[in-house]
């Protein structure tokens, strides 16, 4: 114990006079080990920790999938649900769920709040017992009976106070009444955003009995818990069955239709999964080359500790009391580095948390908690120990003699000690060499992502849901005339130029996915031909700006009693008239009442393809339908302005209230913003990945620096030499460049290989750029040659400048 | 009469002892030396031979006066200029040899070959020569730590005379080895001398000046004889 606080008092001694050389490596230390804590307290939120949730690993999501449609996280009808929950043996308890954001009047201003329907059975999933009163019981789940609500605590904190008489009163939401039953406690964590539009703030029911004419009525999500000890793998196969099973005994709705199975956890990660493991091991490389730039610092300063070593072995230290001093020094500084590091983490998540919510809902749980300390702790201590060996090692194995008798120079020793330093920095930049070409390989993805037409002009546009309560709003009449008297006031407000309004807006993570028939070509079994529907009006394309390209466009005549019109884009002409001219065309929607009042519908014209589902998309079959001939009360404003957009929005907002002092729209965006979360994952781990590439190129620049910087120091008399016989300042110059250069010509060749076989796992995040890019590897090569020039540069300068006699007479 | 191969007027050479104070190392030194001459310089230690070397071998560009080498005015030639005329008319020899640890005695030999304009095939000729006149090509693979001082300074002296300069400078060639070798490298040097090469070498030994034409007395950075 002595002896261990001797050594860190000499330790600490030690660095103290060196500061120069203790800031850097702490520093380099900080920024690998800070970023390590930084990813890993996002994959520790992420991957690691359980979900906030009563026993989260039995909670199962049930996607509906069909093949044939390329439908994968597909929605569910109550009518299947039902048949699942009759015939399963795996579930405790299958439900669910669909998002429900109506206005909430009386006790403060009105608003457009977050909520869920929810089906029989959904508590149970959920495991939720109420802190007040009760949840939903089965009779409520009918039709004209489920006027009732569960509160999230938030809600009832926000909007009653928390008054504990809440329960019996009632609650005016799209105003309509309804009565309170029970309020949830504060631990008890809405799904999130993702699965729902938003964080539920209160529930109501679902109220869709079974229902045999509604069984492809697929607009809810379903949720389960697992009966303890049952696999999700059984639970799978047993899905699957039931499946089949209802295919066969309804074939004219749930041909071609299955369900998959995935836990809650898997399916809120997995999008991020691939990106997540990316940047680990990106951090991983990062912390290496640090270990690899303090290891050769630590050497190069054990050159100049030989003698004390050699003094201390002769009066008698052991092999390893040597070792043991030297690692006391770099866990010293390993230490030191994790918890500057731990800092720079805390900032850095704060960052990564802000930046990355609205992709990542559970990011809210990032926490610096006992796992991420330890791992810190680890990782320092891993660290320390690197780094630390070799020189530890090497400075144990001096030769005393050599050593003592020469005055500190060992004339043999030299070599092998700058092997290892070359090979470290070989090493520094192979590393650095992989890393960059990552980045740049996402980088080009993203500028390919950003150049890809997304079928629609974004600029100027601003958007907004503008959704109307049923209470006030009852019928279509009434919806018309709202969002006539709203477009009128809307196109005399100077600035404003374009005004349209449509169902769905593209990359908005909202869709509304429709099986149609064209006439003459009857449906084969097992084939759903599923648009993407869009209720328009006239001046939305126009407002858009997506091209018509053949036809006519949709006008105010396409009034509900005049003759159905429809658009199609032009995805949608070609796979149902190839090599013919679709103006003219019918075609109705599949699935809405009986057949006989499925009318057909003209289409009048083709509008160009638009990216529903993303850039990294390809355009889908679309439909675009005249709002008075399929009326709706769920629709998106879009607006042009000419000016600035983000200025309009406030004028828009005061337009409508000024119809209907309760109309609460909610979403405002700009479509530029919609494009740009659209793309926010890949953006934001090519930040990332591009930061963490860029600190390993600097710290590789700066190791390649700091061993030539030190060769020269070293060669500093054979330099003299070699002047004195002859060589001038360029041949000098050349001498320690080429030294430099050889180095990284090595490194940069070990990276390419190394980049040819890691860059395959990063495929799944790349778009229209190959794993192995030569454009991407040559110009990264290149940028890596051209610093590594630089850092030889200086080094060799200072060589070349050199008095051969002062040279000379260095010892 | 023709010019001589060195000339030095004035020459002064100082190093700052720490504010505003100097040490004077060489003052108002005065010499010709002919070509063909063995000069021995000689003094008590720190009396500023090695300094006078240097100067001679453009080694130290720290002084001040004049300094003609062959007719050219080195005192008004700048870095690059007096590099290149160094190579062309000077050859070093040192007290410790100076061979490079990690090269072969071939690979030694061959380095003022790779800084002067010599072809490929020059260079491999004019190695195979020296080390035949200076009988080391039994040992040209060999590193210098695994020869004796004696054959590291004939190795060192071969690599100092391989580019056929006019003048040798050899600052205490033999301080290191004992007299049995010393006398080889004198005859060497006479050798060398009566094959036209000017000579000047530091030395403490009677002996070794005896071997040479002309003697230059230092103390204390003057010349007193
Ligand atoms: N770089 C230097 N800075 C200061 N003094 C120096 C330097 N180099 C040599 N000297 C001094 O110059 C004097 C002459 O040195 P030197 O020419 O090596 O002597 P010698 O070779 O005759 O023994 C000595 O007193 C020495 O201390
Ligand atoms: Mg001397």
């Amino acid at each position: 114990m002595n002896a261990l606080l001797q050594d860190i008092r000499f330790a600490l001694r030690m660095l103290w006079k060196t500061p120069g050389f203790a800031a850097i490596a702490i520093l380099s230390l900080a920024l690998g080990i800070g970023a390590n804590t930084a990813v890993f307290s996002v994959v520790n939120a992420l991957l690691l920790k359980t979900l906030p949730y009563h026993d989260p690993n039995r909670i199962v999501l049930a996607w509906g999938v069909s093949p044939s449609e390329g439908i994968d996280r597909g929605q569910v009808s109550a009518t299947d649900v039902a048949d699942w929950n009759a015939r399963n043996h795996v579930f405790a308890a299958v439900s669910t769920y669909a998002s429900f954001r109506p206005i909430i009047a009386g006790n403060g201003e009105p608003e457009r709040i977050a909520g869920a329907q929810v089906g029989d059975g959904f508590f149970e999933v959920m495991q939720g017992k109420p802190l007040l009163g009760r949840v939903f019981n089965a009779e409520e789940q009918q039709e004209g009976k489920d006027f009732v609500a569960v509160l999230g605590y938030g809600l009832w904190q926000r909007r009653f106070a928390g008054d504990p008489s809440v329960v019996g009163k009632t609650l005016m939401l799209s105003a309509r009444p309804y009565t309170i039953v029970g309020v949830m406690p504060a631990d008890f964590q809405s799904l999130p955003a993702g699965l729902l539009d938003a964080p539920a703030e209160f529930y109501r029911p679902v109220a869709e009995p079974p229902n045999e004419k509604e069984r492809a009525s697929r607009h809810l999500r379903a949720i389960a818990r697992l009966k303890p000890g049952v696999t999700l793998t059984r639970a799978q196969s047993e899905m699957s069955l039931i499946s089949r099973q209802l295919e066969q005994e309804h074939p004219t709705t749930n041909t071609g239709g299955g369900v998959h199975l995935v836990t809650l956890a898997g399916d809120l990660v997995s999008p991020v999964r691939p990106a997540l493991l990316l940047l680990f091991g990106a951090v991983a490389f990062l912390l290496l080359i640090a270990c690899a730039n303090v290891g050769n610092l630590l050497l190069a300063r054990s050159v100049a500790r030989q003698r004390e070593v050699a003094i201390r072995a002769a009066l008698g230290a052991g092999r390893g009391r040597l070792v043991r001093q030297f690692l006391t020094e770099s866990l010293l500084l390993a230490f030191a580095g994790g918890m500057l590091g731990l800092l720079g983490a805390v900032w850095a998540t704060s960052l990564i948390e802000a930046a990355g919510t609205r992709f990542l809902p559970l990011l809210g749980a990032i926490q610096l908690d006992a796992r991420v300390l330890v791992f810190t702790f680890a990782v320092s201590t891993l660290t320390g120990i690197l780094f630390g060996c070799a020189p530890a090692l090497r400075a144990s194995r001096a030769e005393l003699n050599t050593t003592l008798n020469d005055g500190g120079r060992t004339p043999n020793a030299g070599s092998t000690r700058s092997n290892l330093r070359s090979a470290l920095v070989v090493g520094e930049v192979a590393l650095a060499m992989v890393l960059l070409i990552a980045a740049g390989l996402l980088i080009k993805s993203v500028v390919r992502l950003q150049a890809v037409d997304p079928g629609f002009k974004s600029a100027g546009l601003v958007t907004m849901n503008v959704w109307l309560p049923q209470a006030k709003y009852p019928n279509e009449r009434a919806w018309n005339n709202f969002y006539d008297r709203m477009i009128s006031r809307l196109g005399a407000v100077p600035g404003i130029d374009q005004i349209g309004l449509t169902s769905v807006l593209p990359v908005s993570d909202n869709f509304d996915k429709r099986t149609i028939e064209a006439e003459g070509q009857p449906r084969r079994a097992g084939e759903f031909p599923s648009v993407d529907n869009y209720i328009i009006t006239p001046d939305y394309p126009r407002t858009m700006s997506i091209p018509l390209l053949r036809g006519r466009s949709l006008t105010t005549e396409d009034k509900a009693a005049a003759p159905l019109a429809v658009l199609v884009s032009e995805t949608t002409a070609r796979k149902f008239w190839p090599g013919e001219d679709a103006v003219g065309k019918r075609l109705r929607f599949y699935n809405s009442g009986p057949i006989e009042q499925r009318p057909w519908r003209t289409v009048v014209g083709v509008l160009g393809d638009v990216k529903q589902y993303g850039l990294d998309t390809p355009g889908t079959m679309a439909l675009y339908v005249p709002l008075p001939q399929m009326p709706t009360s769920a629709m998106t404003l879009v607006v042009h302005s000419r000016i600035d957009p983000e200025s309009m929005v406030a004028t828009v907002r005061r337009e409508i209230l000024a119809l209907d002092n309760e109309q609460a729209v909610f979403n405002v965006a700009t479509m530029e913003q919609w494009l740009a979360d659209s793309t926010s994952v890949r953006r934001f781990t090519m930040f990332l990945l591009g930061l963490f590439a860029g600190l390993a190129f600097l710290l590789a620049a700066i190791g390649i620096y700091g061993v030539l910087a030190q060769t020269v120091a070293q060669r500093t008399h054979e330099i003299g030499i070699r002047m004195a016989l002859g060589a001038q300042r360029g041949d000098v110059l050349r001498l320690i460049v080429r030294q430099g250069m050889t180095l990284t010509g090595m490194g940069v060749i070990a990276g390419l290989f190394g980049a040819f076989a890691l860059t395959r796992f990063i495929a799944s995040l790349l778009f229209h750029v190959s794993a192995g890019d030569p454009t991407t590897f040559a110009v990264i090569s290149l940028l890596l040659i051209i610093a590594a020039f630089l850092a030889c540069y200086f080094p060799a300068r200072r060589a070349a400048r050199l008095e051969p006699l002062v040279a000379l007479t260095n010892r | 009469m023709t010019a001589p191969l060195i000339k030095l007027n004035h020459i002064e050479r100082s190093y700052p002892l720490g504010k505003q104070q100097f040490t004077y190392v060489l003052r108002d030194i005065n010499l010709e030396i002919e070509e063909g001459d063995f000069v021995s310089v000689m003094g008590p230690s720190g009396a500023g031979k090695s300094t006078l070397l240097h100067l001679l071998g453009m080694h130290d560009f720290g002084w001040t006066g004049e300094f003609f080498l062959d007719e050219t005015p080195v005192h008004r030639l700048k870095p690059k200029e007096r590099t290149t005329l160094r190579n062309e008319q000077v050859g070093f020899v040192f007290q410790n040899y100076n061979l490079l640890d990690d090269l072969t005695v071939y690979e030694n030999l061959d380095i003022p070959l790779s800084y002067r304009r010599y072809s490929k095939s020059e260079r491999t000729a004019l190695v195979a020569d020296t080390l035949d006149r200076f009988s080391i090509v039994g040992k040209k693979d060999l590193y210098p730590r695994q020869l004796s001082g004696g054959q590291q300074q004939l190795v060192s002296i071969a690599r100092a005379v391989i580019a056929k300069p006019k003048l040798i400078l050899a600052d205490e060639p033999t301080g290191n080895l004992h007299s049995g070798q010393a006398e080889e490298i004198m005859q060497l040097f006479k050798k060398l001398n009566t094959e036209g090469t000017t000579i000047i070498q530091v030395t403490h030994s009677e002996t070794n000046a005896a071997h040479g034409n002309r003697v230059i007395q230092l103390r204390d950075g003057w010349i007193i004889k």
